[in-house]
C-alpha cells in the first residue's frame, strides 16, 4: 500500500496537481508523526502503518486560506482513514474546506495500535474500514468487522449516581493544564477565536481552576454535537490523559439515539443540529 | 564524602514535613489513564512536585516530573490580593499571605538550573517581583542526581550535567544503602543540621549514564536563520498548542487580570489573578489596535526557539534552556527541540 501511496504523491507533486501532500513519516528517534512533503524527491519519507493515529484533517483549514490578500489557496493532498474522512466531510459541509482545493487519498484501515501493538480500543469498535470520501482509495479494503458501538463506556459511568460522577469529572478535568492540546488537534474545533480562549475572554476567566476547566470542556463538546466523528485526536494528544473522548462519545451517543442513529460526516448535509444562515434570511427573521 | 543511611533519610524528611511546607516529586492522578491516550508524557502513573506530608508519599525512582519544579515559584494561578467591602461599607484590600519556609526536595539539577532564568527576570531586573522574591527566599533545594540521562534528556548539550550541584543548596545522589550529601550553600549547611549525616572515606559517586552530547547552532547561526523558510517546515505540523511552554522549567509569561467574584456567601469581591501565559497562543502577541506581529504559527513557532537561544542569553547572559526533555517527550506532533538545533547547527553560513 505504502508504494501505491508514494507514487501518488509523487505523480500529484510532480504535476503540480497539490502543492504538498499530508502524510505520515518516521522522526529521527522513531516517533510516527504527520509529514508535509512538497517535493517529489521527499516521497520516500511517507510511511502507512497501524501507527498512524494524528487526524491531518485538521491542518486543511489553516491551509485553506489564502496566505496574502488576494492569492489563490493552494490544493492540498491529505491521507485519510475512515473516522478522518468523517470529520473532512463535516468541514466540507460547513464550508470551511473548498472540495477543489483538497486532494483525498483515502487508505483501507488496518486499524490503528497502541503503542505495545495492541488494537485501539476505539478501533475495536469501528465499522468502517474504507473512508466514505476519498480521490483514490490506498490499499485493499479489508473486511468490515461486525462490530456495533454499544457505548458500553458511557453507559458504565452513567450508570455512576450523581455524587460519584460529578466526583469523576472534577478529579479528570482538574488535571487539565488548560494546554489547548485537545483543540488544536481537533478538525472541527476550526474557530479563529475560540469562546473559552484563556486570553482576553469575556466569558471565561484565566486561572487555571476547576470552574474555567470544566466550562470549557462542555462547551466544546457542546460545539461538537453532531459533528464530532470520533476520531480521538482530542484524547491522543492530551499530555495528562484525560478521557476526553468520553465525553464527546457521550453527545455522539445521544445525538445518535434522539435523531435514528445520526452519525456525523457519514452525508453531505450540515448536522442538523447546527444552524446554517442561508444569507437570505431577514435579521427580524434570526432574531 | 558524607552520606546519610536510607532509613535517617526518610526519618529526617518525615520531621522536616511537620516543620516546613515539604515538597517532593509524588505520583498524581490515577495510574491508568484515558484508553485513547497516545502522548508520551501521559501514559503510566505521572509524578508532579506536590506537598508532602511524609517521607512514604515521594516517588523516589521517578524520571522527571511532568511539570517542571517552576510551578512552585511562579504558581499555574495565584491571587495577588483581593478588594472587599468592608463591615462598614469601606473598601479593604487583602495581600496574599506569604508561605511558610518550604523545602523542595528530589528537584532534578536541571530544574533547579531553570530557576536561573526565573531568577534573571523576575529579581535581578529592578523592580524584582515581591511574590517570587518571597518564594525564592523562603525556599531551600534539596537536589535529588539522576543516576543517568533520560529518554529524551540533553542537558549536557546545553552545559549542565544530570549531577549537577550548581543550583540546589545540598544534593543527594543515590548510593548503596542511602544517599551521598553535597552541601552547596550557607542555606544548604543550615539545613543539614537536622540530618544524621556520617562521614565516609572513599565514598565514590556512580558516574551517571549519559545520552550523546550534540553541537547546538552558534550565534551566527540563530541570526541568518530567523527569516529561513525552515520555521515553515516545521510549523507545517505545529499544533499551535500550549504544552511544550507550560512544562517548561524556564517559560516565565504570565498575564494578568482582575476578576469580579460572588462569594458562596453572596459577597461580591475582586480579585487580581496572575496565570501562566504562552507566546504559542494567537492572542499572546496582540497589540492595542488590533495589529499581530506574530500572526502567523510559524512566527510563534520560531519565537520559542529564539527566546531560549538567543534572547535570554543576550538580554540576561544566561542559557535559556536547560535540556530537560519535557517538551521533547509531551509534544504531540514531534516537534523535537534537539532535531530543530541540529538541523540549524549544520547550516554552512553564507
Amino acid at each position: 500500500m505504502i508504494e501505491d501511496i508514494r507514487a501518488l504523491a509523487r505523480e500529484l507533486l510532480e504535476k503540480g496537481t497539490v502543492e504538498c501532500v499530508i502524510g505520515y513519516e518516521v522522526g529521527p528517534t522513531g516517533r510516527v508523526r504527520p509529514a508535509f512533503v512538497y517535493e517529489p524527491a521527499d516521497v520516500e519519507r511517507l510511511i502507512f502503518d497501524a501507527r498512524c493515529y494524528h487526524n491531518l484533517v485538521t491542518y486543511l483549514t489553516r491551509r485553506n486560506k489564502p496566505r496574502k490578500k488576494g492569492e489563490e489557496v493552494p490544493t492540498t493532498a491529505v491521507l485519510v482513514k475512515p473516522c478522518d474522512a468523517r470529520s473532512l466531510q463535516v468541514l466540507l459541509n460547513e464550508n470551511q474546506v473548498q472540495r477543489d482545493k483538497v486532494y483525498i487519498i483515502g487508505v483501507a484501515c488496518p486499524g490503528m495500535q497502541n503503542a505495545d501493538g495492541t488494537p485501539e480500543l476505539r478501533c475495536t469498535r469501528c465499522d468502517q474500514r474504507v473512508p466514505l470520501i476519498y480521490d483514490v482509495l490506498c490499499g485493499e479494503p479489508p473486511e468490515v468487522p461486525a462490530v456495533t458501538d454499544t457505548y458500553d463506556d458511557v453507559e458504565r459511568i452513567e450508570a455512576l449516581p450523581l455524587e460519584e460522577r460529578l466526583a469523576y469529572w472534577l478529579g479528570e478535568l482538574d488535571r487539565c493544564i488548560r494546554c489547548y492540546a485537545c483543540r488544536q488537534a481537533c478538525p472541527t474545533c476550526f474557530c479563529s477565536v475560540c469562546e473559552a480562549e484563556r486570553d482576553d475572554s469575556l466569558w471565561v476567566g484565566i486561572a487555571d481552576r476547576i470552574p474555567e476547566k470544566a466550562f470549557f470542556h462542555i462547551i466544546r463538546a457542546f460545539h461538537q454535537a453532531g459533528r464530532c466523528a470520533e476520531c480521538n485526536a482530542c484524547e491522543a494528544v492530551c499530555p495528562m490523559g484525560i478521557p476526553l473522548s468520553l465525553i464527546n462519545r457521550k453527545v455522539a451517543k445521544d445525538v445518535a439515539q434522539m435523531m435514528a442513529g445520526y452519525r456525523a460526516g457519514e452525508s453531505e448535509e450540515p448536522t442538523p443540529l447546527v444552524t446554517m444562515l442561508t444569507g437570505e434570511e431577514a435579521i427580524d427573521e434570526i432574531h | 564524602m558524607k552520606f546519610i543511611e536510607t532509613q535517617a533519610l526518610h526519618a529526617w524528611l518525615d520531621k522536616l514535613a511537620q516543620e516546613v511546607t515539604l515538597i517532593a516529586p509524588t505520583a498524581v492522578g490515577p495510574e491508568k489513564k484515558a484508553p485513547g491516550s497516545r502522548n508520551p508524557a501521559a501514559q503510566g502513573q505521572q509524578v508532579f512536585y506536590r506537598a508532602v506530608s511524609d517521607s512514604s508519599q515521594i516517588a523516589w525512582d521517578f524520571t522527571r516530573t511532568v511539570i517542571s519544579a517552576r510551578e512552585h515559584f511562579m504558581p499555574k494561578t495565584e491571587t495577588l490580593f483581593t478588594i472587599e467591602t468592608g463591615p462598614d461599607g469601606e473598601t479593604v484590600l487583602h495581600e496574599t499571605k506569604l508561605e511558610r519556609p518550604r523545602v523542595i526536595f528530589g528537584i532534578r539539577p536541571c530544574d533547579a538550573r531553570g530557576l536561573r532564568v526565573l531568577d534573571a527576570v523576575m529579581l535581578e531586573q529592578e523592580p524584582a517581583d515581591v511574590y517570587y522574591a518571597e518564594r525564592r527566599r523562603n525556599t531551600t533545594l534539596v537536589g535529588l542526581s539522576c543516576p543517568q540521562m533520560w529518554e529524551d534528556c540533553f542537558c549536557t548539550s546545553v552545559g549542565g550535567a544530570p549531577n549537577a550541584s550548581d543550583d540546589v543548596d545540598i544534593l543527594l545522589t543515590q548510593v548503596e544503602g542511602g544517599c551521598a550529601v553535597q552541601i552547596v550553600t550557607a542555606k544548604g549547611e543550615e539545613l543539614a543540621t537536622g540530618m544524621d549525616l556520617q562521614e565516609v572515606e572513599g565514598l565514590e559517586l556512580p558516574q551517571p549514564k549519559l545520552n550523546d552530547q550534540f553541537e547546538t547552532p552558534t550565534e551566527q547561526q540563530w541570526l541568518a536563520s530567523f527569516n529561513d523558510v525552515y520555521w515553515q517546515r516545521v510549523g507545517d505540523r505545529c499544533l499551535s498548542c500550549r504544552i511544550c511552554t507550560y512544562v517548561c522549567p524556564t517559560c516565565r509569561c504570565f498575564d494578568v487580570r482582575d476578576e469580579t467574584v460572588v462569594t458562596p456567601t453572596g459577597e461580591r469581591i475582586v480579585r487580581r489573578v496572575r496565570a501562566w501565559d504562552s507566546c504559542q497562543s494567537v492572542n499572546y502577541r496582540v497589540h492595542a489596535g488590533g495589529h499581530n506581529p506574530r500572526a502567523n504559527l510559524e512566527q510563534r513557532l520560531r519565537n520559542r526557539f529564539y527566546c531560549k537561544f538567543h534572547y535570554v542569553p543576550v538580554d540576561y547572559d544566561v542559557a535559556g534552556c536547560v535540556g530537560c526533555g519535557r517538551c521533547v517527550t509531551a509534544c504531540p506532533v514531534n516537534i523535537d527541540i534537539r532535531e530543530v538545533l541540529q538541523d540549524l547547527a549544520r547550516r554552512e553560513l553564507a
